[in-house]
């Protein structure tokens, strides 16, 4: 088990390569001078100078990369000169925002696509199978910033339900004001849970042991709680961190929709202030993100399933 | 009579002979996507209005006979606006499935057929642009290059290649050990041709499959990046655009972010529609 871990572990280092490289590229894609265009108007020769030698722009390539991971490893990746403040510490205040809005919005689909992927799948083939079906194909055709509107026109302002802006005062009142927010992007990934979980239901409600624990007379809720439900939960954990960065996604537009100080609405403000350290920086998190969920993912499903590590 | 089909290398998939035998959900799917994409090329036909001109004397009027999705605060037609934005919206689909699909099928080809160390690098090359969720990297680079139209393709085209060329990788590397690929090599065919005529045309239909879906997410993606600004730019109509446009509107003229936002999942579910019936037809074919 711990060397499959270790394994695990070893080929990340390449994907994290990979990553450094990409990010350390981004800004090379600005069309001119990176020093002009991170001033703006507010370029002036001596400024220019001091960035150019900042952001050590005069090196050879492979030495402004081995700057760039050598400070970005201790956590330096400038000042923004939006915020007039480090980069790093601007962006990870808000990490805890992005991160609550995700776990906040994972529990509500769950919420939402259990029941429905159930019912679906007991009653495969019938009027409410097809209903379901017809139901989460269409929230998954709303582009999230729409529904996003839609719902704080709705729910928020005519039937005054939820407040549709902004993190609230800590505790009760955050999850009440995240609540608008995680809905909308529950709504995004249900669809996507509901079809892995009704097809792992059917297989599961077909298996053996449920029709032995029937013809046992086991009552349905047992039934349904230690053998059917369990069962067919362990996919989920596949498609959750598989569709993780989809999830990201949907995060930063509501984020950005629902006014709320995250990394995701970060990264949206910082294109029109030019602040390209910090659109480096929440995308650098976000791919780190992805990476460690997929790490937690296959380590979960190895400790649910030993067969997996012994495998291979 | 898979065993025997198996062997036979079939020519891809024809549209004609797709929709006789298809199903229902895809006949329906192409015959509602054909209207769509008519609609779109013949909208001055559709629709007596101008999509971009003023009338601020019929500015903000609700859904009526005349105007069937009311008009916006500078008094166009919304429903004019949604058909003539679907032009850009389809091209943001088509374009953004056309490219990548290109480049990802090549590099997957590449690395099925050669295996190796090709097939080592471009496979960390894949894991690495995978790592970055979709949107986040879209947007980066855009925001980088600098919004337009134009920057969104490149985007796409840079981010989402990796998606069809693992597909066409994995194909390539189940097919090269079939009997009339070895059969092929045997008689000194050359790579180029054995690659081009005899793997290509087995391992691209997943790729469309697949492409089906990613069509009605970039569709999305193009949408949203409009509307922050970064795609389609003012007064074009484009339904993200036009979205973000009328947000403020939204309490006192509903029908001007309803319009658009209809328009976005009408499409998605034509797309799967479409996307269902060929993943049946696909997996038909594998027998």
């Amino acid at each position: 088990m711990i060397r499959y871990f270790g394994g695990r572990l070893l080929q990340i280092l390449p994907v994290l390569f990979g990553v450094s490289l990409v990010v350390f590229f981004l800004v090379r894609l600005i069309p001119g001078d990176p020093a002009v265009a991170t001033l703006g108007s507010r370029a002036t020769p001596q400024l220019i100078a001091r960035v150019r030698d900042q952001l050590g722009l005069d090196l050879p390539l492979w030495q402004q990369y081995l700057n760039f991971l050598s400070h970005a490893l201790q956590g330096d990746f400038g000042i923004s000169f939006f915020y007039q403040a480090s980069v790093w510490d601007v962006t990870i205040a808000r990490l805890p925002i992005t991160l609550m809005l995700m776990v906040y919005s994972v529990i509500l689909a769950l919420i939402m696509a259990v029941p429905f992927a159930y019912w679906s799948a007991a009653r495969r083939g019938r009027v409410t199978d097809h209903a379901t079906r017809i139901l989460f194909t269409i929230g998954l055709g709303m582009p999230v910033f729409w529904s996003g509107i839609m719902l704080a026109y709705l729910l928020g302002v005519r039937w005054k339900l939820l407040p549709t802006s902004g993190p609230g005062d800590g505790g009760l009142d955050s999850l009440v004001h995240f609540t608008l927010p995680a809905l909308t992007l529950a709504i995004s990934i249900a669809p996507i849970l509901v079809r892995t979980l009704r097809s792992s239901l059917i297989e599961v409600l077909a298996s053996d042991y449920v029709t032995t624990g029937r013809a046992m007379g086991l009552d349905n809720w047992t039934l349904r709680r230690s053998y059917i439900i369990r069962n067919s939960l362990r996919p989920l954990i596949t498609v959750i961190t598989i569709n993780f960065g989809y999830l990201i996604g949907g995060t930063v537009i509501v984020e950005q929709i629902f006014s709320l100080a995250g990394v995701g609405s970060l990264l949206i403000g910082s294109i029109s202030t030019r602040d390209y350290a910090v659109i480096q920086l929440a995308t650098l998190i976000f791919a780190l993100l992805v990476v460690v969920v997929n790490l937690l993912g296959d380590l979960l499903y190895a400790l649910i399933d030993p067969r997996l590590a012994l495998g291979t | 009579m898979t065993a025997v089909a198996n062997n036979v290398p079939a020519r891809g998939i024809r549209l004609p002979r797709l929709l006789r035998s298809g199903s229902w959900s895809l006949r329906i799917g192409v015959a509602l996507m054909l209207v769509i994409v008519l609609a779109a090329v013949f909208a001055p036909w559709v629709t007596p209005y101008d999509p971009v001109a003023l009338d601020l004397r019929n500015a903000l009027k609700p859904p009526s006979w005349k105007n069937l999705l009311g008009t916006d605060n500078l008094g166009r037609d919304v429903f004019t606006r949604v058909v003539y934005a679907a032009r850009i919206d389809l091209q943001i689909g088509a374009i953004g499935v056309a490219l990548p699909l290109i480049l990802g099928t090549m590099v997957g080809l590449i690395a099925g057929y050669f295996g190796g160390w090709v097939d080592s690098l471009i496979g960390r090359v894949i894991d690495v642009v995978i790592a970055f969720p979709f949107l986040v990297l879209v947007i980066a680079i855009v925001a980088m290059l600098g919004p337009g139209l134009i920057n969104l393709y490149v985007a796409l085209t840079l981010v989402s290649w990796v998606l069809y060329a693992r597909i066409v990788r994995g194909e390539t590397l189940a097919l090269k050990r079939r009997e009339y690929v070895l059969a092929a090599r045997n008689l000194g065919y050359g790579h180029l041709r054995i690659m081009l005529r005899h793997i290509l045309p087995n391992a691209i239909p997943p790729a469309f499959v697949f492409g089906m879906s990613d069509f009605a997410l970039d569709v999305q993606v193009g949408a949203t990046l409009s509307f922050f600004g970064l795609g389609a730019q003012p007064p074009a109509p484009e339904w993200g655009l036009m979205i973000a446009e009328s947000r403020s509107m939204l309490l006192s003229a509903p029908w001007t972010v309803i319009g658009p936002g209809l328009a976005i999942v009408v499409v998605s579910l034509v797309i799967s529609l479409i996307g269902d019936g060929l993943a049946d037809k696909v997996r038909g074919l594998d027998g």
